[in-house]
């Protein structure tokens, strides 16, 4: 945990004060505040589903022809799963801190079943828990520093 | 040769203690009285919160995202709105203290806490003593 404290005190508040500070404008434009109490319990409670809600609120502030809001909850997406030639996202850093010995090597398609191949299976299972967990450990943190700052210059805004 | 955790507390108690630093944290917590006051005589929520989640905090950004999220709020939020932006100056310069202290993230993340948690019994200490005097002068001037 002490690990995750040092990355949450760093690059995740960093990051999420940057990210914020470009995008409170944006997310001033309507009611933003139950959104974004919104976004932080999806992010607490179920976050591999951030980037999916970000979506949805999207469609929804298109369908309002609220372009501003629209491009505040595809910036949200990005920040999860990149787009846009974005410099940082949170699957990038999930990807840049996989440990060597979960790194998966790619499949020799039509190659019949090896003992290698079953390794290689389980490594696979290996690797989805390991992201799980880390989705689990960093995104509310990042969320919550973010949802923070955002709220905190809407305000001031 | 790095210094020792140990030693670098030390040397933050040592700017803790400074005159310059007593006198700033002191007239943070007499500002705290001064927007917050007390909740009929027992001391104001708000302040007991700001010291509980420093005390209990794991890192210096969670007791930023409180002051955030305080001065965020839709509604009730006007005292903070007016004392955050100082209660943010002072976290942020304690965070540029731990940094100069020590260029290991490992030593700066407990450095930044215990700074944080000084800092803050400094702050609430002269937020009571700003009460307490308060409420001296009220009974002086009642029972007159």
């Amino acid at each position: 945990m002490f690990e995750l404290d040092i990355i949450a005190d760093t690059e995740l508040r960093t990051r999420a004060i940057e990210a914020a500070e470009k995008l409170f404008r944006k997310a001033g434009s309507s009611a933003i505040r139950p959104k974004v109490n919104g976004l932080l319990q999806v992010a607490v409670n179920e976050p591999r589903e951030v980037a999916s809600f970000a979506n949805k609120q999207k469609e929804r502030a298109q369908s309002k022809r609220d372009e501003d809001e629209a491009e505040f909850w595809e910036s949200v997406r990005i920040l999860c799963q990149g787009g846009r030639n974005a410099e940082w996202f949170l699957k990038k850093a999930r990807d840049e801190a996989v440990p060597n010995q979960l790194a998966l090597k790619p499949n020799t398609p039509g190659a019949k079943p090896t003992k290698e191949q079953e390794a290689q299976k389980n490594l696979k299972k290996d690797r989805e828990d390991w992201e799980k967990q880390w989705d689990r450990d960093h995104y509310p943190i990042f969320f919550r520093y973010f949802c923070s700052h955002l709220l905190y210059r809407v305000s001031a805004h | 040769m790095t210094e020792s955790l140990t030693d670098l507390i030390r040397r933050a108690d040592l700017y803790l203690d400074t005159p310059a630093q007593s006198e700033r944290y002191t007239e943070l917590g007499e500002d705290f009285y001064n927007f917050f006051g007390s909740d009929q005589k027992r001391v104001s929520s708000q302040v007991r919160n700001l010291q509980q989640i420093v005390v209990s905090a794991r890192r210096l950004g969670d007791i930023e995202a409180f002051v955030k999220n305080q001065m965020g709020k839709a509604t009730g939020s006007q005292q903070w709105r007016q004392i955050g932006e100082s209660v943010l100056e002072h976290l942020k310069l304690l965070r540029k203290k731990a940094d100069e202290l020590s260029a290991d993230e490992v030593q700066r993340l407990p450095l930044r806490l215990h700074l944080a948690r000084e800092w803050v019994r400094t702050v609430v200490g002269a937020y009571l003593y700003a009460k307490a005097l308060n409420e001296m002068q009220k009974e002086k001037s009642d029972n007159v």
